[in-house]
């Protein structure tokens, strides 16, 4: 199956105008605390950096649903709630049930908290920096790390990142190091009055590395924020890395993710998402295979309700032959939710012997609720095995009467088979521990 | 124990059943047999009180109480089990999970304590056994990738589970081969007691050699057109359903 590109065309300036209207509170807050925490004290490049990041935001401003990778999700109400970036680091606690895992970094509105971090248990080969203690020290470094694969240009959130990047992590795996115990990222949003952070991981394996990070997006019920935050991560030759994130942010938040990842020669990335949290949030991945015997997987589950919108976007480049990817994402949608789920698969010219198997289901619990399922397939090589489907429905009948068959109450038996549909993603987390944690978590949503 | 009358019920508006009239005493096992399409599964269906059956005539009377205006649920807690014809696949739902929540929702309504996780599992695993079940399959998702055999096997591990006091068995035996069957047969046979009845509905006089009945039926065209002693069975094999006489 072949769909072609849509040409891009450059914006109207209608489009421009509008975009530049919406950055502006935004730009201004941005330059006031820029200048109130002392520009100065970065070093020049990464002054260069922010200053490159506040322009090309200023070009771009948010992304509106003209353009086509935002056609389902709207961030006017974003744009109006003019979030500030965070100034001075905020005191927070962290949530009871995090306290207990550890190596653990914990960031607080972006910014690294040691305080509430334990990274004595960090296995040998395995570094977490601060990104503001490394930026301080590594310029040379990291300069050419930061945007390598979430480039500013042509993305008003990235750039957004860029030009308010303070800090976030750069995680670095030795070559040949086996770390897959968890370690535990705590992105931790609070908000006493509304804000924005925007956090910045770099994350790398070396190669045959393997490690498993689980990733804690979470947040504290207050004022809203954005929680806007760019992770760009290289996975070198045969490494593997499984990466969890349960986005729990607050209800009334805005998330933001970008994750991007470069796997290289029999190197593997595998992504599971739990999305419960926020009331707008868009998860976005891109992934590229870039040697052969790379592969990615990426299982996806969001659970919504209420008014809250989640757009898991995700784009797979085979940009090498004999490379794999499967893919399973899943809605549930309650209340007037509306989930959005955008997956491209590109292969690209030449790329033989590819395998890429795409799932999108949208389980809709109310009448009043959405799903936008849109898969995206860009072929250009022949020699290919690619298969994707999309569904929206339903609870089963035939599955609730069987249940209802054996005794067991209808609101019991449609919680089983929720469970049952969100449980196809969460078997593929490969930490019992972390499997049985976010189980539960799901069941709790579920009953909640 | 059950008491049809004048059964009528429509799919679609489609008239399936049209007037069926059967009484089934406790401790008795009846069999019904019929060819495709003769409102075999109609009237297990309706007995279990599926959506989109309307029935639109008569009664059906489980001791004592109306059993078609009990919902589903109620039904199977009262006691009436019906083994399907086409086990329904849940994936993502593991069978140990489905069966855990049954079992308690049939012990509560008859006032037996739940069990916890550690009884449960020693109760599947004797009862598992006994129907050469793996405990593998526990933790696979319901009927999910089960082979035809597995999933009737699974059918009748849930009513030894449920001990139900009227076990419908819609086309139990279809799609096994001997040793399978006899392995259904002795888990059927062995929940066979007073206080128990059981509807077995075949297409094949092959599983009554081996759960033998106290009567037989013969359902075509919705109605029942003859019925007898277990040797009617033996008749049937010999003359077919062609040989039965239609429905006027
Ligand atoms: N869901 C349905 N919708 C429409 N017609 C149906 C449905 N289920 C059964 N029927 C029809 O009802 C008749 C009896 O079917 P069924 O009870 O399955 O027969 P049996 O189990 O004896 O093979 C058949 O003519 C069948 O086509
Ligand atoms: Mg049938």
């Amino acid at each position: 199956m072949t769909a072609a590109a849509r040409p891009k065309r450059p914006p109207s300036p209608k489009l421009l105008a509008e975009r530049t209207a919406q950055a502006a509170p935004f730009v201004q807050a941005f330059v006031r605390a820029f200048e109130h925490a002392g520009a100065a004290a970065a070093p020049a490049w990464l002054a260069a950096l922010r200053q490159a990041g506040l322009a090309a935001f200023r070009a771009q401003g948010f992304p509106t649903p003209a353009l086509e990778a935002w056609r389902f999700t709207n961030l006017r109400a974003l744009a109006d709630a003019q979030l500030a970036p965070a100034g001075d680091p905020i005191a927070a606690t962290l949530p009871p049930a995090l306290a207990a895992l550890t190596p653990r970094a914990t960031f607080v509105n972006g910014r690294f908290a040691a305080a509430l971090s334990d990274l004595a248990g960090l296995p040998a080969g395995v570094t977490l920096t601060p990104l503001a203690e490394a930026t301080a020290r590594d310029g040379d470094a990291l300069r050419t790390r930061i945007g390598k694969l979430v480039p500013a240009e042509g993305d008003g959130l990235a750039a957004l990142n860029a030009a308010f990047l303070a800090d976030g992590a750069v995680l670095s795996v030795a070559a040949g190091t086996l770390a897959t115990a968890p370690l535990h990222l705590v992105m931790l949003g609070t908000a006493p009055a509304p804000l924005s952070f925007h956090p910045r991981l770099l994350v790398s394996l070396g190669a045959q590395a393997q490690a498993t990070i689980v990733e804690h997006q979470a947040g504290a019920a207050g004022q809203p924020y954005l929680a806007n935050q760019v992770c760009e991560i290289d996975v070198a030759a045969g490494a593997r890395l499984a990466w969890i994130t349960h986005q729990d942010h607050a209800p009334g938040a805005f998330a933001v993710a970008r994750m991007a990842a470069a796997v290289a020669r029999d190197a593997s990335f595998r992504h599971v998402l739990l999305a419960t949290g926020a009331l707008l949030s868009r998860h976005e991945v891109r992934i590229r295979l870039d040697g052969p015997g790379a592969s990615t997987g990426i299982h996806a589950a969001g659970l919504l309700r209420g008014a809250a919108l989640a757009d898991i976007t995700t784009a797979i480049e085979h940009a090498a032959p004999h490379t794999t990817s499967d893919e399973i994402v899943k809605l549930v949608l309650d209340g007037r939710s509306r989930g959005v789920f955008q997956g491209r698969i590109a292969v690209a010219p030449g790329a033989q012997k590819i395998e890429g198997y795409q799932l999108s289901r949208g389980l809709l619990l109310s009448e009043d609720a959405t799903a936008n399922l849109k898969p995206e397939l860009e072929i250009f090589a022949d020699d290919v095995k690619c298969s994707h489907g999309s569904t929206v429905g339903q609870v089963d009948p035939a599955q609730l009467f069987y249940l209802r068959a054996r005794g067991i109450d209808p609101t019991t038996a449609r919680r089983l088979l929720v469970e049952g549909f969100v449980g196809e993603i969460l078997e593929k987390v490969p930490d019992d521990e972390t499997r049985a944690r976010l189980a539960a978590q799901a069941a709790a949503w579920l009953a909640g | 124990m059950l008491t049809i009358t004048g059964l009528r019920a429509s799919v679609d508006g489609k008239e399936i059943l049209k007037g069926i009239d059967l009484a089934i005493a406790p401790g008795e096992v009846h069999a019904v047999m019929g060819p495709n399409g003769s409102g075999k599964s109609t009237l297990s269906y309706v007995l279990a009180g599926r959506d989109g059956y309307q029935v639109t005539g008569g009664s059906a009377t489980y001791r004592g109480k109306d059993l078609l205006a009990m919902e589903p649920e109620v039904r199977a807690r009262e006691g009436v089990f019906l083994a399907f014809q086409y086990p329904v696949e849940i994936p993502g739902v593991s069978t140990s999970t489905f069966l855990k929540e049954a079992v308690n929702a049939v012990r509560r309504h008859r006032g037996e304590g739940e069990l916890d996780a550690m009884q449960f599992l020693k109760l599947v695993r004797a009862k598992a056994k006994a129907l050469g079940v793996g405990d593998d399959m526990l933790k696979r998702a319901v009927n999910a990738g089960f082979s035809g055999g597995e999933k009737k096997r699974a059918e009748v591990l849930q009513m030894a589970l449920l001990e139900p006091r009227l076990a419908i068995l819609d086309e139990t035996d279809s799609g096994l081969d001997i040793d399978a069957l006899k392995v259904v047969a002795d888990g059927v046979n062995a929940l066979r007691g007073p206080d128990r009845s059981m509807l077995v509905i075949t297409h094949y006089q092959r599983l009554l050699d081996y759960i033998v009945p106290d009567r037989v039926h013969v359902l075509s065209g919705g109605r029942i057109v003859r019925s007898g002693g277990k040797e009617l069975a033996h008749e049937l094999e010999a003359k077919g359903y062609a040989g039965m006489g239609q429905a006027a």
